[in-house]
């Protein structure tokens, strides 16, 4: 008993001191997922300074080069530097994730609060997103790729759309619980009004379950948009990412297997470190998992 | 009497309809409230006391409930026919209301002063900053230590009776005519109980608060009341004074409920080493779906006839301000 109090105090002093380290021992699948997204964004920010060449530049004389000291991760068919071309391609990749993200969590939120909160809407709304989530959201966005002009804009519309519905479910199924508690009606017995009452009452105490739906939802859009871009239904060929230089490199995979290695690496830690986060993330904002010394 | 009451609620009907049939949950209520007063609503679980009550404020969501009859007078206003706006103006700066479970009437993502601070800015038009003040006020009114800090703390960091204090000084923010206590000592124990109930008495003769206490304890009654309603099946039954009603309860009701509390001389205080029993009332509340004929009570009544089970007894005054709604009041059984 006296031991593990004294073990208590020290582990308490120690992490007192230095409380970066405590956060990072209490919470290792956070600080891990955090730190290796911090690091791929940080790659695909920096590549106009880090990778000296341009993406884009075509060498027909040093095609389908392996790695070296010139070109790391070697060149693709055409010619172009394939370690280049994967740090841009990490800029829609992150681009498309976070948006995809953001616009899918905003716009879910409305209808969903609308759908919880006003009978009538509910069963339209959710009829509506039932009949949405009974089409693969693959098709789904290739249908509404073809409808418009390819660029990154459009694929990010087009992978928010199938998303949405997740997001309205969730949502609706958490106002609808949220607005049964007590506080809610003691909120409503001391005059609170309406809107009040669903911005500042409901609307928090969804926030961390949404939270940590969001990061899933940026995971899944980033894999999303390498399918599309895959399938040759997403971003632009003149535009380098990581599902179009697969779909370019699938044809020569057993000539150069590095131009499908590098940018299928670096998709699947990107993806993996969101979904550390978004782990991490639901432990740490989550407070009925108790909170570990 | 009197002049106008405060409050009046006269014939009250709160049906609630689903698909098994009509539940009559308050079936012909009325009574008046006047100012300063303490009036108690006793009855069992489901008897509708806090459909009563709730239906003060128009807090029952509408379906599945019906109001199918009857007037709530608040200043001579009809608050079953006013506005939503005005209703919106009432709640909480006219009329407040205090819940039975402090642990979630709280919300958790909100810190104890802005809960408080909100009420006083929407409804007596202050600045933030004043709000707040009075929100660290209330909190030094209802005996929470250290409130300047203690405001800025969210609601798991209170205990049960300090969130039981919270929510008091949340009704009480805006200086209402009437505060409305839903079972408010039911969710702690004894000790902190009698905290509340002293509190809530305390800040009664400072504020003119008029209470409507809502309880199924006799002896929460018997310590803060002045006139007290029993209610059995969403019917008043009996209504007098509190000194009578202790002293020589009317209906048969009362008397067992009164009879069922434990007494020190019952648990063996009479004959040592032989306890008596625990007076119950036999039997159960019936459905409120159940269409009666003749008195709710009959069923469980040591005392019911034949007339009993074919007609119900309407509400007649006995004089000195009571009320018994029985064919054969006052008889011991």
């Amino acid at each position: 008993m006296a031991v593990t109090l004294a073990n208590l105090e020290l582990r308490l002093a120690s992490s007192s001191r230095r409380p970066w380290l405590g956060f990072a021992r209490r919470h290792p699948l956070l600080v891990l997922g955090a730190a290796l997204l911090l690091v791929m964004a940080a790659l695909a920010l920096a590549a106009p300074w880090i990778a000296a060449k341009d993406p884009t530049e075509m060498d027909i004389l040093h095609r389908l080069k392996p790695p070296s000291a010139e070109h790391w991760f070697g060149t693709d068919a055409l010619g172009r530097d394939v370690f280049s071309r994967t740090l841009w391609g990490g800029r829609v990749s992150l681009v498309v994730g976070i948006s995809v993200a953001l616009s899918a969590t905003s716009i879910g939120v409305l209808i969903g609060m609308a759908a919880g909160f006003i009978r009538l809407a509910d069963t339209l709304i959710m009829r509506v997103m039932d009949g949405m989530m009974a089409i693969p959201g693959i098709l789904l966005a290739v249908a509404l790729m073809t409808l418009a002009h390819a660029s990154v804009r459009t694929v990010v519309i087009a992978i928010t759309v199938p998303e949405i519905p997740r997001v309205v479910r969730l949502v609706r199924a958490l106002v609808l619980i949220i607005r049964e508690q007590p506080y809610i009606q003691a909120a409503e017995a001391v005059g609170t009004r309406y809107h009040w009452l669903l911005l500042r009452h409901v609307l928090p105490n969804i926030v961390t379950p949404l939270i940590v739906q969001a990061t899933f939802i940026c995971a899944s859009a980033v894999i999303f948009e390498a399918y599309l871009s895959f399938l040759g239904a997403g971003t632009p060929p003149e535009i380098p990412s990581w599902g179009n230089m697969m779909a370019e490199g699938r044809a020569v995979v057993q000539l150069a297997f590095h131009i499908i290695l590098y940018p299928g690496l670096f998709l699947g830690f990107t993806v993996l470190s969101i979904n550390l986060l978004g782990d991490g993330l639901r432990d740490l904002l989550d407070p009925r998992i108790a909170r570990r010394l | 009497m009197n002049p106008a009451p405060l409050l009046e609620i006269e014939d009250l009907k709160v049906y609630f309809a689903n698909r098994d049939g009509i539940f009559r949950a308050v079936d012909g209520v009325s009574c008046t409230l006047d100012p300063g007063e303490t009036l108690g609503i006793v009855g069992e679980s489901g008897c509708g006391k806090s459909v009563t009550a709730m239906s003060i404020l128009r807090l029952i969501p509408s379906p599945p409930s019906v109001v199918a009859g009857g007037a709530i007078r608040y200043r001579g206003a009809d608050l079953l026919q006013v506005s939503e706006q005005r209703m919106r103006e009432i709640r909480g700066n006219e009329i407040s209301m205090i819940f039975q479970d402090p642990m979630t009437s709280l919300n958790p993502v909100l810190t104890i002063g802005e809960q408080i601070a909100e009420t006083v800015t929407l409804h007596q038009k202050l600045g933030g900053r004043a709000s707040w003040d009075r929100a660290v006020e209330m909190l030094q009114l209802v005996n929470i230590p250290e409130p300047v800090k203690r405001a800025r703390e969210y609601p798991h960091q209170f205990s049960g009776g300090m969130r039981q204090r919270a929510m008091i000084a949340l009704a009480l923010a805006c200086n209402p005519n009437v505060l409305i206590a839903d079972e408010p000592s039911t969710a702690l124990d004894v000790t902190i109980q009698a905290q509340i109930l002293d509190l809530m008495l305390k800040l009664k003769q400072e504020f003119g608060t008029a209470i409507i206490m809502i309880t199924h304890d006799l002896g929460v009654v018997a310590e803060t009341c002045a006139r007290v309603l029993v209610m059995y099946a969403g019917r008043k039954v009996e209504e007098a004074p509190v000194a009578d009603l202790f002293r020589e309860p009317l209906h048969p009701y009362t008397q067992g409920l009164l009879a069922s509390i434990p007494k020190l001389h019952t648990l063996g205080g009479g004959h040592p080493g032989r306890r008596q029993r625990l007076a119950e009332i036999p039997g159960m509340v019936p459905s409120l779906s159940d269409q009666v004929q003749g008195c709710p009570f009959a069923p469980r009544c040591p005392r019911a006839t034949a007339q009993c089970r074919e007609a119900a007894p309407p509400l007649e005054p006995k004089g000195g301000g009571r009320m018994v709604a029985c064919w054969r009041p006052g008889v011991d059984a």
